[in-house]
C-alpha cells in the first residue's frame, strides 16, 4: 500500500481507516502514525498519506501545517515543550524556559548539538494545577523547578525514563476484533421503541434568574458528594475491573432495559449542563436532533486546551470506563450510530489508558455489536487531534474529525444536531458532560439533581490553578459552593501576606472577576449575571505580585498564536493585540495605545458588552477581547506606568502626528 | 389589471419578505441576503464571497445588522438565506463600524504596492478604500513578509503578501475545478494560499483564479505588466470555441492583452479554460501571414490582394469543368465566423459547384446526421435531475467549461452521470454507473446495455435510463473518442438513445473545434445546406437565391484526403486547415503533395505553417479574434456576437470578403458587401434563421437561440433516427488479434494545434506525440521497460511501423495502446526525408505522428508492439 510505511504500521493504517466511514477522517491519524514511525512529516510522507486517504497533497499539506504537533523538520529525539500558558506563567515559567535555555544552550525552537533536545515553548497544555510543567515527548513533567529540568535532562541522557520518541503517542493500539465490530450502524426506526417522542424544551428562562444567589455562603463537599472523580484514589481506577468493583456498567444494563426514549428523558429530567463551557442542558440538546435522519454520531469533545482548564484530561487518564459507560448510554438514548472520542492529541497519556479501556470493553463485550447481548450496537473510536486550541469549538472538532484544517463552520447554517459529521445530526458533549451519565441513570434524575443546587444539578470539577496555595481539582456540587470557598479552602487561599489581584473565573476567555466578586456561588446563571461566565470551571488566581499587563500579554498571546485564520477580524485583530500589547512591555508604548487596544477589540466584539457580540465566526476574536478589556478596565493605572516608561521621543512623534 | 393584481400576488405568494434599511423587499426564497440587497438596489460590500462558489463568510466585509426577532445582530449576508419578515439594515452605525473594522483589519498588513500592482485600478480592495477607507494607518507594527511572487504554475504568479485569504482561488481549485492543487497552509496571521511543493497549480482552470483574485494577489504571465485597466479597450464577445465562452476582450496600444470570462447564466458561468483565456497570444505570434502569397518559380513571394484573387480564381476555373466540379475540394472552416462559413458554403455549392466541402476535420460524423439532432440547451440538458449519459471521451480534454457545468450539476444539481468510455475519466469518481467499453464496441455495447433486463449493474443502468428517458430527464452526450475509429461507431450509439426513446432524448453532439456548430449550421459540411438543412429539405431556397446549385452529396475530409492521394483533386482549398496536421493518411497525402500529381493549394490562413510554405500556392491572411466581427454558433445553437477591438497590423482580410472576391472572378457575383447583408441572405434561405437580423445578434445579451421547432424545414429531425444503418452497428465489436492492440488516438486539451503553438505560453502543456501508453500490466506482460522504444506496425501491414516510446498509463483497459493526438507544426521540418524501407525513428519531427498509424478506411485500428531495446537506442 505505501512505500514509506514499515509493514507493522501499513497494517496499523488499513486499521485506521477501516475505522472511518470516510476515509479522510483518517488523514490526522495516519499522519501521527508517520510521525510515529519517521519523527517528522516529510513531504513525502504527507503526499504519500493523501494519497492513502484519496486527496491531492496540497490538500494534507493544508492539513497538517493547521496543527502544532505535526513537524514538518527533523528535530531532536526529545521535544521539550515548555508550556508557557497563564497558570505556569504565574507559577514561573518565564523563569524555568530562560534556565532550560541556558541549560541546553540552544534557543527556543532549536535542537541541541548532539540531536538530543529540541526546545519549545508551547501553549497550555491542561496540567495548570501542576504549573509549571513540561512535556518530553508529550510526556507530563510536573511543577518543575530548574533542578527538576537538570535531573529530567540527565535522565534523559542516560536513557533510564520511560519516554519513547518523539510522534510516539499512545503506545497501545485500539484492537477492534472484526466480529466485534459494529460499524457505521444506525437504529431500527421501530414503532415499538421510538428513540424520542417529546419535543425538545427549553430551560425556562425566568426561573434561572429567580434562583440568582449572591454573596450566599457555600458548603464544602464531602467525599460522598464526589460522583465524577470518586475512584482517583484508587492506584487503578483506570482498570476494567476497579470500575466494575464500583458498580461499573450497571448503568448501561439498567438502561438497555428501557427503551432509548426514557433514557433520553431521564437525563433531560435531571437538567446536566454541559460542562464544556457553554453550559447548555445535554438532554435539550439531544433532541435538536431532526427526527428520522440517520446516521447521527456522537462526538466526544475531549480536546481540553483552554488555559486554566484541567479535569477532562483527568477523568480521561483516571476513569476512562466512566466515559465510555457515559457514550454508551447516549448512543443508546439518542440512537447514534458511532461515536468518536476526540483526545486533545498532546494527551498521550490519556490516549494509552482510553485505548487500554476501550481493548477491555470491546473484549467483554461491552462495546460493538450486541452490547450485552442486547440490540444495541456501537462502536467508540479513539481520534488524537494534532495541537489545536480552536478544535475545541464544536465544528472546528468536526472539521478536524473529518480530516479538514479545524476551522469553524458558519452558524448559522449548520448547527452540528442537524448538520454535523458528515452531514449528519451529530451530538458533540464534553467529557465531563458524558462522565455524569453513569451516575444519573444509577441513582436517578432527582438524586442527582439533589446533589446541587436547583437549576445546577450534579457536581462539577473546578481547577483552581495560579498563585495559590494548593492548586487542585476539586469536585464539589454544583451551584452549591462560592468563589471565595474554592480558592481559600479548597485551594488554600493566598501564599503568605499576598492579597488577591483579580481571578479568572471560567478559563482564559471569562471576563476577570476580582476581590467583590469572591462571595458568588459557582453558578452559570449567578455568573453570567455578574459580567463573566463560568466556562470550563477554570479559576486562575492572580495575586499583587502579578504584573497584569504581562499576564495581559500572555493571554492575548495566547489567542492570537490559536486563532485559526478562517476570518479577517479574529486572524487580524488578535495579532494587532498582540503586537501592540507586546510594544508596550517593550517600552516603546505610546499614549494613543489604550484608546487602540479598546477600538481594535471594539472591531472584533463590538460595544465591547458581556455576552460578547461578534464580527467574527466563533467566540475565539472576543476572548481575546474579554482579556483586554478587563486588564484595561481594572488596571488601567499599570499600563499607563509602561507607556510612561517609554522614551519621551515616542510620546511627542505621538503629539506631531495629531496635530498633522 | 385584474391579471396584474393576481400576477403581483403570486409573485407575494413565491417569494419572501423581508425589510431592508426600512423598505420591503421581495426576495426569491432560499436566496441569500447579499443577493436580495443586491437585486432591491442595496449594495453591501464584500470579497470572499463569488455567486458561483459557496458562501464562506471569511472576510466579515458583508456584515449587516439583522433581526429575526431577537433584536438585531451583525450578521454575514453573503452566508444568510431570507427568511420571512426579517428586518435588515445595511447602514446603521454599527455595520459601519464593523466594515470599517474589516477593511481596517484587512489593510494593516496588506503592503502599500498599488502602484506597481497588476490589480490597481481594477481592484475591489483598492476601490473600497478609496471609498470607505481611513485616511491614515493606525498599524505601526512591521506588516508581515512572506517571499514575493512566487511562480505556483507555469502562467501564474502568486503574491502572499497582497493576499486577503479570501479562499476564493482555493475554493475555485477545490469546488469548481475539482483539484485542489492549492489550499490554505499554516495557521492564524501566518495563514498562506500554496501548493503542495512540486505539485504546480497545474490545472486547466488555473486563470479563473486570477480573474476572481479580489486583490492582486494572483496575476497571469501573460497579461503581468502589459497595461493598466484605465488605458485598456474592453469589448464583450464570444471565444470561439464549441461552448460559445462568452467573453470581454481587453487590448491596449491596439494589442489584445488579456480575456476575461462573461458570467454568462446560460453559458460559461464566467469560467474559461486556460487556452482560451490565454489563447489571445496567438494574435500577435510573429507566424501571423502579413501579406498575400502566390508561389512563383517554387518560392513564395508576396503580392497584391488583386494578383493574389485572380491567381486562386485562375486555378479554379481551370480545373473547372460545368458538368464536373469534384476535383475540387475545400476542407477546414470550422474556425470561420458564421458569415464567412456562409459565404464559402456559397461560393463552393453555388457557384463553384462542388460539395466536397467538410469544415468537420477530426470529427466527421455522418454531415445528415448533425443536422438532424434537435439542439438542446446547456440549461436544458443539465436540468435538475436529470441522467447524463458520456459516450466516447473525457469532457474535460474536449469542451473544458462543459465539464465545469456537468460538474456542477453532478455535485449540486441532482443529476446523475453514467459513463460508458473506454478509459477512466475526469469525472469517473462523480459517475454513478462508469463502465468501459472497449474502443470500437461502443455501439454494440449500448445496444445491449438498453436492453438489458435483471438485476445486474448493467439492468441497473438500463433502468436508470428508461426511467430518466420517461421523465423526459435523459441527455446523452457523445464525442469521437479516439482518432483511430470511426465516428459512426460513437454516432450510432447515440442514436440507439434515440430510437428507443424518440425525441425526449437531448442528444449533445461534442464537435472539437471552433465553430464546428456554426459550419453545420451554415452548411459547410457535405450533403448539407444552411438552416441545419441537408440537400432535400433545403435546395429549393437555395436555387432560388443562389441560381444554381451542387444537389449531390459531396465527399467528407477523410474521402477528400484520400482522394488527394490518389490524385484525383486538382484544386484544394484549405480555410485555416492543416492536412499534414490533421488526423487522417497524413502520410500518404505527403507523398502525392512531393509528387507531380500535387494539387494546387489555395490556403486562407492566419499563420504560416510548414504545410503553407513547403506546398501552397497561394496565401491570403485572414483576420484573427478581435480584428472582426461576425457571430458564432455554439453546440446549443446559441449564436452570440464577435466583436472586434483591435485594428490588424497589416494587410488582412475576412474569409468572407475573400469569397466574395472570387465569386466575381468566377463570374457569379455574390453581391455580399457587409456582414448584415450576408444576414438578410441567410434569413432568406435559411427558415431556422429567420426574423434574426445582424443587428440583433449583436445586441444580445446572452446570443440568441434559434426557435428550432418553429423554424426549420420540415422533416430534418427525422434524419436522427434514419441515417445510421444496421451496417454501422454491425460493424462495432470487431475481434482483435490476442497479439495486437487496440489503437486509441486521444484528444487532449492541448492538442498542438496551429493556434496553440502560437501562444507562448502553452509550450510546456503539447505532449510527446512519440509516446504510446499502455497499461502497466500490459508492459510487465511485453516485457517492455518504461521510457524504451518499441517498434509499433499497424496489422494491416501496408502501413509501414514506427518506433515510438512506450509509456504506462493505468486508466486505459488491458489490450489498448494509446496515443495523445498532438501535431505541433511549428519549427518542424516536414520535408525530411526518410530511409526508404527503414522504420521511422521516433525522435522524427513529423507533425502528427498518431495519424502515421491510422488506416481511415478501418473502423477500427490494431497495431503489434514489439519490444526493441533500452530507453537509450535513439538518443543522440
Amino acid at each position: 500500500m505505501t512505500k514509506i510505511l514499515n509493514p507493522e504500521n501499513q497494517e496499523l493504517a488499513k486499521k485506521l481507516i477501516a475505522r472511518y466511514p470516510k476515509s479522510r477522517s483518517a488523514l490526522g491519524p495516519l499522519l501521527h502514525l508517520y510521525q510515529q514511525q519517521e519523527g517528522y512529516l516529510s513531504n513525502e510522507a504527507i503526499a504519500e498519506a493523501a494519497d492513502v486517504v484519496g486527496i491531492l497533497p496540497a490538500e494534507a499539506k493544508g492539513m497538517s501545517s493547521f496543527y502544532e504537533m505535526f513537524k514538518h523538520e527533523p528535530g531532536g529525539k526529545y521535544r521539550i515543550n515548555v508550556c508557557q500558558g497563564i497558570s505556569c506563567y504565574l507559577a514561573g515559567a518565564e523563569e524555568l524556559i530562560e534556565h532550560c535555555e541556558e541549560s541546553l544552550e540552544v534557543q527556543v525552537g532549536q535542537t541541541t548539538q548532539d540531536g538530543m533536545f529540541t526546545l519549545e515553548a508551547v501553549e497550555c497544555i491542561a496540567a495548570c494545577t501542576e504549573a509549571p510543567c513540561l512535556q518530553t515527548n508529550y510526556r507530563y513533567q510536573y511543577k518543575q523547578t530548574s533542578e527538576d529540568f537538570n535531573t529530567l535532562i540527565e535522565q534523559l541522557r542516560a536513557d533510564v525514563l520511560d519516554v519513547p520518541t518523539h510522534g510516539v503517542l499512545s503506545r497501545v493500539y485500539q484492537n477492534t476484533p472484526n466480529e466485534q465490530s459494529a460499524g457505521n450502524v444506525l437504529p431500527t426506526q421501530d414503532k415499538e421503541t421510538p428513540v424520542w417522542i417529546e419535543a425538545p424544551k427549553l430551560l425556562n428562562s425566568t426561573n434561572i434568574k429567580s434562583n440568582i444567589k449572591k454573596a450566599a455562603k457555600g458548603v464544602k463537599a464531602t467525599k460522598s458528594d464526589k460522583i465524577l472523580t470518586a475512584r482517583f484514589g484508587n492506584p487503578n481506577s483506570y482498570t476494567l475491573q476497579e470500575y466494575k468493583a464500583s458498580g461499573g456498567y450497571e448503568a448501561i444494563k439498567k438502561a438497555l432495559s428501557k427503551p432509548p426514549a426514557e433514557i433520553h428523558n431521564e437525563i433531560r429530567e435531571a437538567s446536566l449542563l454541559g460542562r464544556g463551557g457553554a453550559g447548555f442542558p445535554a438532554g435539550v440538546k439531544w433532541g435538536f436532533c431532526p427526527e428520522g435522519v440517520w446516521p447521527r454520531y456522537l462526538v466526544v469533545n475531549g480536546d481540553e486546551s483552554e488555559p486554566g482548564t484541567y479535569k477532562d484530561r483527568l477523568l480521561l487518564e483516571l476513569d476512562p470506563h466512566q466515559l465510555i459507560e457515559g457514550c454508551l448510554i447516549a448512543s443508546y438514548a439518542v440512537g447514534l450510530g458511532q461515536c468518536f472520542l476526540y483526545i486533545r492529541g498532546e494527551m498521550a497519556l490519556a490516549a494509552e489508558r482510553v485505548t487500554a479501556a476501550l481493548n477491555e470493553a470491546y473484549d467483554e463485550g461491552l462495546i460493538g455489536k450486541n452490547i450485552l447481548g442486547s440490540n444495541f450496537s456501537v462502536d467508540i473510536v479513539l481520534h488524537p487531534g494534532a495541537g489545536a486550541y480552536i478544535v475545541g469549538e464544536e465544528t472546528a472538532l468536526i472539521e478536524s474529525l473529518e480530516g479538514h484544517r479545524g476551522m469553524p463552520r458558519l452558524k448559522p447554517p449548520r448547527f452540528p444536531a442537524a448538520d454535523g459529521l458528515y452531514t449528519q445530526p451529530t451530538i458533540v458533549n464534553n467529557v465531563e458532560t458524558l462522565s455524569n451519565l453513569p451516575e444519573i441513570i444509577r441513582t436517578g434524575a432527582q438524586a442527582f439533581k439533589d446533589r446541587g443546587a436547583e437549576v445546577s444539578a450534579g457536581t462539577r470539577m473546578f481547577a483552581v490553578s495560579g498563585n495559590v496555595v494548593s492548586p487542585g481539582v476539586f469536585e464539589v456540587p454544583f451551584g452549591k459552593t462560592t468563589f471565595r470557598q474554592l480558592i481559600y479552602e479548597y485551594a488554600g487561599g493566598l501564599k503568605g501576606d499576598r492579597t488577591l489581584k483579580a481571578f479568572i473565573p471560567g478559563g482564559a476567555s471569562s471576563p476577570w472577576f476580582t476581590e467583590e466578586h469572591l462571595d458568588i456561588l459557582l453558578e452559570k446563571a449567578t455568573v453570567d449575571q455578574a459580567g463573566s461566565m463560568l466556562g470550563s470551571g477554570a479559576i486562575i488566581v492572580m495575586d499583587n505580585s502579578t504584573d497584569i499587563v504581562k499576564a495581559c500579554h500572555n493571554l492575548v498571546r495566547f489567542f492570537a498564536h490559536e486563532s485559526c485564520g478562517k476570518c479577517t477580524p479574529c486572524r487580524e485583530g488578535t495579532s494587532w493585540l498582540e503586537q501592540v500589547l507586546s510594544r508596550i512591555l517593550n517600552k516603546r508604548g505610546r499614549p494613543t495605545d489604550l484608546d487602540l487596544l479598546l477600538d481594535i477589540s471594539e472591531n472584533i466584539s463590538p460595544t465591547l458588552s458581556w455576552p460578547p457580540k461578534m464580527t467574527t465566526i466563533c467566540p475565539l476574536g472576543p476572548s481575546a477581547v474579554a482579556v483586554v478589556v478587563s486588564a484595561l478596565k481594572l488596571f488601567k493605572e499599570e499600563f499607563e506606568a509602561y507607556i510612561d516608561r517609554a522614551p519621551t521621543y515616542l510620546k511627542e512623534l505621538e503629539i506631531v502626528n495629531n496635530q498633522t | 389589471m385584474a391579471e396584474e393584481t393576481s400576477q403581483k400576488e403570486t409573485q407575494k405568494e413565491t417569494s419572501v419578505s423581508i425589510r431592508v434599511d426600512g423598505q420591503e423587499v421581495l426576495a426569491k426564497p432560499g436566496q441569500l441576503l447579499i443577493d436580495a440587497c443586491s437585486d432591491a438596489g442595496v449594495y453591501i460590500p464584500y470579497f470572499c464571497y463569488h455567486p458561483r462558489m459557496s458562501p464562506v463568510g471569511m472576510c466579515r466585509m458583508c456584515l449587516v445588522e439583522v433581526d429575526s426577532g431577537r433584536g438585531p445582530a451583525l450578521m454575514t449576508s453573503c452566508t444568510l438565506p431570507v427568511a420571512p419578515d426579517m428586518e435588515v439594515t445595511t447602514e446603521s452605525d454599527t455595520v459601519k463600524k464593523a466594515q470599517d473594522g474589516v477593511l481596517e483589519f484587512l489593510l494593516i498588513n496588506h503592503p502599500l504596492d498599488c502602484p506597481v500592482c497588476d490589480k490597481g485600478g481594477e481592484c475591489p480592495l483598492q476601490d473600497q478604500t478609496m471609498a470607505f477607507g481611513p485616511g491614515e494607518s493606525r498599524f505601526v507594527e512591521n506588516k508581515r513578509h512572506f517571499v514575493k511572487p512566487i511562480p505556483i504554475s507555469s502562467q501564474i504568479f502568486l503574491d502572499r503578501e497582497r493576499c486577503i485569504l479570501c479562499d476564493r482561488c482555493t475554493r475555485f481549485a477545490d469546488e469548481v475545478a475539482g483539484e485542489a492543487l492549492i489550499s490554505f497552509q499554516g495557521r492564524g496571521q501566518y495563514t498562506e494560499v500554496n501548493t503542495f511543493p512540486e505539485a504546480d497549480f497545474e490545472n486547466y482552470f488555473s486563470g479563473n483564479t486570477v480573474q476572481i483574485c479580489p486583490v492582486g494577489a494572483l496575476t497571469a504571465k501573460p497579461y503581468r505588466f502589459k497595461a493598466r485597466p484605465w488605458d485598456l479597450l474592453e469589448v464583450f464577445s464570444t471565444y470561439p470555441n464549441p461552448m460559445g465562452d462568452r467573453i470581454v476582450l481587453h487590448a491596449s496600444n491596439n494589442e489584445l492583452v488579456r480575456i476575461l470570462g462573461m458570467d454568462s447564466d446560460a453559458v460559461n458561468w464566467g469560467w474559461l479554460t486556460d487556452k482560451d483565456r490565454f489563447g489571445f497570444q496567438a494574435v500577435s505570434s510573429p507566424n501571423r501571414i502579413k501579406q498575400p502569397m502566390v508561389r512563383k518559380a517554387g518560392e513564395l513571394v508576396e503580392v497584391s490582394w488583386h494578383e493574389a484573387i485572380s491567381t486562386a480564381a485562375s486555378f479554379i476555373s481551370s480545373s473547372w469543368d460545368e458538368i464536373d466540379t469534384t476535383d475540387i475540394a475545400i476542407i477546414g472552416g470550422a474556425d470561420l465566423p458564421n458569415e464567412d462559413q456562409y459565404a464559402w458554403t456559397r461560393l463552393a455549392k453555388g457557384v463553384i459547384c462542388t460539395d466536397n466541402v467538410d469544415a468537420l476535420v477530426g470529427d466527421s460524423f455522418p454531415s445528415e446526421f448533425l443536422v438532424g439532432i434537435p439542439r438542446v440547451t446547456l440549461n436544458q440538458a443539465l436540468e435538475p435531475g436529470s441522467l447524463v449519459v458520456v459516450l466516447g471521451s473525457d469532457i474535460k480534454e474536449e469542451l473544458g467549461t462543459l465539464y465545469l457545468r456537468l460538474r456542477h450539476a453532478l455535485i449540486n444539481d441532482g443529476v446523475d452521470l453514467v459513463e460508458l468510455t473506454a478509459g477512466k475519466t475526469s469525472l469517473t469518481h462523480l459517475a454513478k454507473h462508469s463502465h468501459r467499453v472497449f474502443p470500437g464496441e461502443i455501439s454494440r455495447a449500448v445496444k445491449e446495455i438498453l436492453k438489458s433486463k435483471g438485476t445486474d449493474e448493467m439492468a441497473d443502468v438500463a433502468a436508470a435510463i428508461s426511467k430518466a428517458a420517461s421523465e423526459s430527464k435523459l441527455t446523452v452526450i457523445f464525442s469521437a473518442s479516439s482518432l483511430a475509429e470511426s465516428p459512426n461507431l460513437v454516432a450510432a450509439a447515440a442514436q440507439s438513445f434515440s430510437e428507443a426513446y424518440g425525441e425526449s432524448v437531448r442528444i449533445v453532439p461534442l464537435l472539437r473545434k471552433g465553430n464546428s456548430f456554426g459550419a453545420v449550421d451554415m452548411g459547410l459540411v457535405p450533403g448539407a445546406l444552411p438552416g441545419r438543412n441537408v440537400m432535400e429539405t433545403g435546395e429549393k431556397k437555395c436555387l432560388e437565391v443562389w441560381g444554381k446549385l451542387k444537389n449531390e452529396k459531396g465527399m467528407n475530409a477523410p474521402e477528400i484526403l484520400k482522394a488527394i492521394s490518389r490524385g484525383k483533386i486538382s484544386t484544394l482549398i484549405l480555410l485555416g486547415e492543416d492536412p499534414l496536421g490533421s488526423s487522417v493518411d497524413s502520410r500518404l497525402i505527403e507523398n502525392v503533395l512531393n509528387s507531380s500529381n500535387k494539387p494546387k493549394l489555395i490556403a486562407l490562413d492566419k499563420f504560416m505553417t510548414p504545410t503553407l510554405s513547403s506546398y501552397a500556392d497561394v496565401i491570403f491572411p485572414v483576420a484573427a479574434l478581435g480584428e472582426r466581427e461576425g457571430s458564432h454558433t455554439n453546440l446549443e445553437g446559441r449564436i452570440s456576437p464577435l466583436n472586434k477591438i483591435i485594428s490588424p497590423n497589416s494587410s488582412v482580410r475576412c474569409e468572407w470578403e475573400i469569397a466574395q472576391e472570387l465569386s466575381r472572378h468566377l463570374g457569379v457575383d455574390m453581391g455580399f458587401e457587409n456582414l448584415s447583408g450576408i444576414w438578410e441572405e441567410i434569413q432568406s434561405v435559411s427558415p431556422l434563421h429567420e426574423g434574426i437580423s445582424f443587428s440583433d445578434i449583436q445586441n444580445s445579451e446572452d446570443g440568441i437561440v434559434p426557435d428550432q421547432k418553429a423554424n426549420q424545414a420540415e422533416g430534418s429531425a427525422s434524419f436522427i433516427k434514419s441515417i445510421l444503418s444496421e451496417k454501422d452497428f454491425a460493424q462495432g465489436g470487431i475481434a482483435k488479434d490476442n497479439y495486437a492492440h487496440r489503437l486509441v488516438v486521444r484528444r487532449p486539451m492541448y492538442d498542438g494545434s496551429v493556434w496553440q503553438t502560437n501562444c507562448e505560453s502553452f509550450e510546456p502543456y503539447f505532449s510527446n506525440p512519440s509516446v504510446i501508453k499502455l497499461h502497466p500490466e500490459e508492459l510487465t506482460r511485453l516485457g517492455i521497460q518504461k521510457g524504451s522504444s518499441v517498434e509499433v506496425s499497424h496489422t494491416k501491414g501496408t502501413i509501414k511501423p514506427i518506433i515510438l516510446i512506450a509509456e504506462e498509463d493505468a486508466s486505459l483497459m488491458p489490450g489498448v495502446a494509446a496515443m495523445d493526438f498532438s501535431s505541433p507544426t511549428l519549427n518542424v521540418d516536414s520535408t525530411k526525408s526518410h530511409p526508404p524501407d527503414s522504420a521511422y525513428p521516433p525522435d522524427s519531427s513529423h507533425p502528427a505522428r498518431s495519424a502515421m498509424l491510422i488506416d481511415s478506411e478501418l473502423t477500427v485500428n490494431d497495431v503489434v508492439i514489439k519490444n526493441i531495446g533500452s530507453p537509450d537506442t535513439f538518443s543522440k
